[in-house]
């Protein structure tokens, strides 16, 4: 093939990565910007970033291997980059002051084309550069509270996540070797036969299962969440982690191993270790926003079957529990911000908080969502799960499924302990030096309606599906 | 000639990394650094990577020992004491480390390997040069923006720490 | 080059990512630990570089090099990061950072 040809291909497959290429070019114009101005000017052209890169994911057409084999667009990279997107831009409901307000959203928006990529990589040396953009800013966004706590959680960030790109770009280097390929879609169930490739391959998981913050490469995660700001900290609970586990769906889609294989069952044994690991660890905790940290990690531990078992409902599930995740924990965190403006940081803390009934009866229903009990979208999403991994079982005869689904329902049982400590501090409590936090309307407007959403959902699981197909089908 | 070539920069590599595994002063063990990268830039050229070897001299040696070198400079000299690093859990790193290296040996031995050998190429930086702006052409947009991201952000941070 | 040079050369990997392992869990000082990572990453690009001479197409070189980049970015903010720390608190272990705890 001539470079006259090469270059043509490379231009008509440009349309598949011009939502990248927006968000990259939206980051550099937020950093000029933000020589003259700051505080509304940088939001607006935020959000005017975000809707473009939007519309530009909405009209994409194209689907399969592109721009020779470096991505991979499919049904699924299309529907979560716009909730991303679309997460991404409830960032701005956060109160954010003027100072490092420049730097926060072009780094927000580095972590975002970052995860769109590794969403899409087909090519290990995408998967490998994308991570490494999704953790440098999220090394960088730990430091902006600007405190000695902060950068002492992002230098341990740091380092943790060095050591675990180390082991995985051994990993690739192994994998290249033993198949001289770097290509994803090139793998069959021939490539890790071998003992070689498949040590190479589980060195590779090892940098992926740091993103999705599974045992025992969760460690990073209470640390960086306590100390990084409350904005930061959702998008970094959200948006990577659910990139990583569509990364990982690609991968073992291609199926690659059987359901007895023992890399698979390594896989699910690691999954039950961090539910349990995330539920034990949330009831030691006295601060809030580490408890929810650690619910964070058991719900990566509740989405990483949706990615190994190839179904529809799987795939219906993966989606369904993705966007009720994306918003309890945008909620959450928007309130748990909050309550910290008004010094509210530790569970006990919350005993002061008895005069404003609203919010703390909102917090509750998204509190309750988490552990997923009806009526509220959660459930459904736990539901789902359940159901998934009950057909997994039943279709793959795999009894570690049977395992997975009891200790899921034994988590989200043992869930409730923790996550309902704040509730019964909210109402429960005797406390007398009550005093009365400062919040004004748009907060409770903003908490009820996602509140609703959450209702809605539950009442009416369809609508995210279609969501999905329409979503899809607009560049038709 | 190439045994002699190829044990002597074993030899580099070997002493610099025994001085890092075995010294607690941090400087010596950065400048042990710069000899085990100067060492694998050679082992580089040996399996035919020769733009990589340049790379890994420039960046590498040049630019990593060099920062860290500044690193131990700026931060524990503040002091102006000895720069020596303690260690913890002397025998489990032991314990790991070798299991790490055992096995790996182990799994090598094991493995077959395709080593057809292709025919050298006598223009490779023209080559690699062609495909980073056309195989690897999101990789090459992609790597340009981390460097963005990792310039903003180290410069952004070093200015706030003198700030405050 | 013969199969039996390739493996001296990936033994030479398995030494270094050995060694760097080792480097990594026991130093207390956190350059100290980043030396190890460094010595972890080559490793893994004399693993690259050994298997890209195989290759018409030299893929294993190019991401050797893209990963020297991405190694030089790391260190740049990981000693960014430092600094601050340094100017905070005059701290230079790690198990001295132990304001937050770890479980």
């Amino acid at each position: 093939m001539n470079l006259i040809d090469q270059l043509n291909g490379i231009l008509a497959d440009l349309q598949g990565v011009w939502a990248e290429s927006a968000l990259m070019l939206g980051a550099i114009a937020v950093l000029v910007l933000g020589l003259a101005r700051s505080g509304r000017a940088i939001k607006a052209l935020f959000l005017i970033v975000l809707i473009f890169a939007c519309y530009l994911n909405l009209t994409n057409g194209l689907r399969g291997d592109i721009l020779s084999g470096s991505l991979f667009l499919s049904v699924h990279t299309s529907t979560f980059g716009i909730l991303f997107l679309i997460t991404a831009s409830f960032l701005l409901l956060f109160k954010r002051g003027d100072k490092h307000s420049t730097e926060f959203y072009f780094f927000i928006l580095s972590m975002l084309t970052g995860s769109l990529l590794m969403m899409k990589a087909n090519s290990l040396l995408i998967i490998y550069l994308s991570i490494e953009l999704v953790s440098f800013s999220s090394y960088i966004l730990t430091n902006f509270s600007f405190k000695k706590k902060g950068f002492e959680a992002s230098i341990k960030y740091l380092l943790f996540g060095a050591i675990c790109s180390a082991i995985m770009l051994f990993g690739l280097g192994i994998i290249y070797g033993s198949t001289s390929t770097f290509l994803v879609s090139e793998w069959n169930s021939e490539t890790f036969s071998a003992l070689l490739p498949q040590v190479g391959f589980i060195l590779l998981l090892v940098g992926i299962f740091f993103k999705i913050s599974i045992a025992p490469a969760h460690l990073w995660v209470p640390a960086t969440y306590q100390e990084a700001p409350a904005d930061a900290t959702a998008f970094m609970s959200i948006v990577p982690k659910l990139a990583a586990l569509v990364l990982l769906k690609r991968i073992f889609e291609g199926q690659i191993f059987t359901s007895n294989h023992w890399i698979y069952s390594l896989v699910l044994g690691l999954g039950i270790l961090t539910i349990v690991a995330g539920t034990l660890g949330a009831f030691r905790q006295s601060n809030a926003r580490r408890m929810i940290s650690f619910g964070a990690i058991a719900h990566s531990g509740f989405l990483l079957p949706l990615t190994l078992i190839q179904s529809t409902t799987a795939s219906e599930s993966l989606w369904y529990y993705s966007v009720v995740y994306a918003i309890m924990n945008m909620v959450t965190f928007y309130l748990l911000d909050v309550h910290e403006r008004n010094g509210i940081v530790e569970i006990d803390d919350y005993k002061q908080t008895s005069r404003s009934v609203w919010i703390g009866a909102i917090f509750s229903l998204i509190l309750v969502s988490l552990v997923g009990l009806p009526p509220l979208a959660g459930f459904t999403a736990k539901l789902f799960l359940f159901t998934t991994l009950w057909e997994g079982y039943s279709l793959l005869e795999n009894s570690q499924m049977l395992w997975y689904l009891i200790v899921a329902v034994i988590a989200t049982v043992g869930s409730l302990f923790f996550y309902l400590r704040i509730p019964r501090a909210i109402f429960l409590s005797q406390s007398t030096d009550n005093q009365s936090i400062n919040l004004n309307l748009s907060t409770k407007i903003l908490a009820t309606l996602f509140c609703i959403v959450l209702l809605l959902l539950f009442f009416a699981p369809q609508l995210v599906m279609e969501a999905q197909q329409l979503l899809n089908n607009v560049h038709e | 000639m190439i045994i002699t070539v190829q044990i002597f920069l074993l030899m580099m590599v070997l002493a610099g990394v025994g001085i890092i595994l075995f010294t607690r002063n941090i400087v010596h063990a950065a400048y042990a650094l710069c000899l085990t990268l100067l060492g694998i830039a050679g082992v580089y050229v040996l399996v035919m990577s020769e733009l990589l070897a340049v790379v890994q001299i420039m960046l590498y040696a040049g630019g990593v020992v060099i920062l860290l070198a500044f690193g131990v400079m700026m931060t524990n000299r503040l002091r102006g004491e000895k720069v020596l690093s303690g260690s913890n859990n002397k025998w489990i790193g032991r314990i790991i480390s070798v299991g790490v290296f055992a096995g790996l040996c182990y799994l090598i031995s094991i493995s077959p390997f395709q080593t057809t050998s292709v025919e050298k190429n006598e223009d490779q930086i023209a080559q690699i040069g062609v495909s980073f702006l056309t195989d690897h052409i999101v990789a090459f947009e992609l790597i340009a923006f981390v460097l963005l991201v990792a310039l903003v952000g180290a410069a952004y941070l070093a200015k706030n720490a003198a700030d405050e | 080059m013969s199969e039996q040079m390739l493996t001296y050369y990936l033994y030479l990997a398995a030494f270094l990512f050995a060694s760097g392992t080792y480097i990594v869990l026991t130093r207390r000082s956190a350059i100290f630990v980043l030396i190890g990572v460094e010595l972890m990453l080559n490793g893994a690009n004399v693993v690259l570089a050994s298997f890209s001479q195989f290759d018409p197409a030299m893929n294993g070189q190019i991401f050797a090099i893209f990963a020297v980049v991405l190694t030089v970015c790391e260190v740049s903010i990981a000693l960014a990061i430092l600094l601050n720390i340094y100017r905070k608190s005059r701290v230079s272990n790690l198990d001295e950072l132990n304001q937050i705890g770890n479980t």
